[in-house]
Formats: C-alpha cells, sequence, structure tokens
C-alpha cells in the first residue's frame, strides 16, 4: 500500500504499475488490467474464434498473472510472460474441449475449396477475423503467434508444447489458406 | 509469399483490439474477491494455529506437572549418588553412577523427544 500513495496510477508507466501489482496493489493492478486488455483480449480472441470464450479465458489468464505476479522477474519481461499464461490457458481450454492440436488432417481442411467461398471475396485488404476463422484451431494459433505477435517456430515450441514439425506445419498451411484467401478477392 | 506475409503481419498489426466494456471491473472484482477468500484463509490459519500451538503447550505443561517431582527426585538422587561415589572407592563407584545416570536421563529423554516431535509437527504443518 506504500507503493500505492505514492503513485499516480494514470501516469504511471507499466514497469511502476507491475511492481506495485507484485506488492499486492490491487489498484495498480486494475489499471494494469485496463491497459493490456485489449491486447489479451484480441489475442486471445484471434486463437478462440468465439468472442466470449475469448473473454472468458482472458479474464481467466489476468487472474493467473496476479496469482503469479511474484514469479515475474522483470517488469519488461510482463508481455512475453502475459502471452504465455494467456496460450497456456487457451490451450488447457482446448484440452479440455478434447481439441487435438497434434494432427494434421488434410481431409478436413481442403485448401483447394477455400478460393470459393463468399468471405474469400470480401476484399482486397484481409478481414482477418473472418479469415482465421477458417482456420482450425491449431493453425490458428500457430500462425496467430508467428505473424501477429512474431514468434519464431522455436519460440512456438517452446510455448505451445507442440512438436516443430508440427508448428512448422501449422504456420506453412495455415498462411497458405489465407494467402489464397486474399488471391480470391 | 514474402508479400503475403508482410501484408499478414500488418493486418495482425492494424486488427482492432476490443474496447474495456466492462472488462476491466469484472478482473478488479474477481481478484479483490480472491485477495478476501485469501485474507480469510490466512486468518483461520493464524487462528487454527494459535489452538494447535496451545494444545501443545498444554500437553507440555500437563507431562512436565505429571514427571517433574520424579526428574528432581532423579536429580538429586543422581546427585547424591555422584557425590558419594566420588567421596569413596573410584572401580564399583562409577558404574553405579553410569547406572542411576541412564535411569535419570529417561525420563528428560522422553521429554525431549516429546519437545522435538511437537516441534517437528509444528514445521511440517507450517510448510503444508
Amino acid at each position: 500500500m506504500a507503493t500505492r500513495a505514492l503513485l499516480n496510477l494514470a501516469e504511471a508507466t507499466e514497469a511502476a504499475l507491475i511492481v506495485a501489482a507484485q506488492a499486492r496493489d490491487q489498484a495498480a493492478f486494475g489499471e494494469l488490467v485496463k491497459r493490456r486488455q485489449g491486447w489479451a483480449r484480441a489475442l486471445l480472441r484471434k486463437m478462440c474464434n468465439n468472442h466470449a470464450e475469448a473473454d472468458d479465458l482472458a479474464q481467466e489468464a489476468f487472474i493467473k498473472a496476479w496469482d503469479r505476479l511474484r514469479d515475474l522477474e522483470t517488469p519488461a519481461a510482463f508481455p512475453g510472460w502475459f502471452r504465455r499464461i494467456a496460450v497456456t490457458t487457451f490451450l488447457m481450454a482446448k484440452r479440455r474441449q478434447k481439441a487435438v492440436f497434434e494432427e494434421i488432417d488434410e481431409a478436413l481442411s481442403p485448401l483447394a475449396d477455400e478460393s470459393s467461398t463468399p468471405e474469400a471475396a470480401a476484399g482486397a485488404k484481409i478481414d482477418l477475423e473472418k479469415a482465421l476463422a477458417r482456420l482450425s484451431d491449431a493453425e490458428r494459433l500457430c500462425v496467430t503467434l508467428n505473424h501477429g505477435e512474431g514468434l519464431s517456430h522455436g519460440e512456438i515450441v517452446d510455448m505451445t508444447g507442440l512438436p516443430l514439425g508440427t508448428v512448422k506445419s501449422h504456420v506453412l498451411r495455415g498462411t497458405e489458406k489465407l494467402r489464397r484467401m486474399l488471391e480470391a478477392a | 509469399m514474402n508479400d503475403f506475409n508482410a501484408l499478414l503481419k500488418r493486418s495482425f498489426a492494424e486488427a482492432d483490439e476490443p474496447v474495456d466494456d466492462g472488462f476491466s471491473v469484472k478482473i478488479a472484482h474477481a481478484v479483490a474477491q480472491r485477495e478476501a477468500g485469501a485474507q480469510m484463509r490466512s486468518r483461520l490459519y493464524v487462528a487454527a494455529m494459535g489452538v494447535a500451538g496451545l494444545a501443545v503447550f498444554y500437553a507440555a505443561y500437563a507431562l512436565a506437572s505429571a514427571l517433574a517431582p520424579q526428574v528432581l527426585a532423579s536429580a538429586g538422587l543422581e546427585i547424591a549418588q555422584a557425590y558419594g561415589a566420588l567421596a569413596s572407592g573410584p572401580s564399583v563407584a562409577g558404574q553405579g553412577v553410569m547406572h542411576s545416570l541412564a535411569a535419570g536421563l529417561t525420563p528428560l529423554l522422553f521429554i525431549t523427544a516429546a519437545m522435538a516431535g511437537g516441534a517437528v509437527a509444528y514445521r511440517a504443518a507450517q510448510q503444508g
């Protein structure tokens, strides 16, 4: 609470908010959530393809972050640290739903048919959310982390626990599907 | 493909982020409830440890009350015997001292073991 007295929340840097939140300052954590909720929810919405589920997972991830905030070594590492929590929360939810991430099912995602969908002809700029909705859960996860969050294949392997070959395949196939959708537009 | 990757990255970067439609307030409520629950659990834990400490203290006190006269008597006897042994012949008296020391130390060891056991149980409860 001593930290809170010295902290003007609206003007505080993210690092200062994180340090205060690590000292169990709920107001500082609330401000941190305000600043980061857009990014966190957008990330999970891209991965989930379901806004309500994504928001539930974002809430779960923020509460886990509050519980584990003391484990965060430096405030600068917060985005990567929180992203890992969000991805783990997403994966746990999908595992509860018995989603399969490691199999690459050719039959369920025929690339040839993508260009003929009405969504594909929507416009020259990618409607990202609609396009991502056409990918499998695993493809969406890997494409979002690779292209959206700028993670390397190795970092995705480290974060998701999927084999490297599977990650590469999901990124490649997901990207190829999105490209075909754009070409058709 | 590289152009497309660049377009894809740009599309991700430019994608709209959801506005805060009460989401952060929901989190704040959830965190506050969680903290209140944690504080309650912490208070209950402290109270339970206090009760357990009192129980251990009472048990130790009762044990000491029961054994103290015997221990004091043994100690007095030891001192008397040791004094007597030192005053008389070395070989036979020395054996007597060892025997009576062993007998007198038994309750002391028993109490020490009980206290050590209590301390271990307390530490295990704290770690758990």
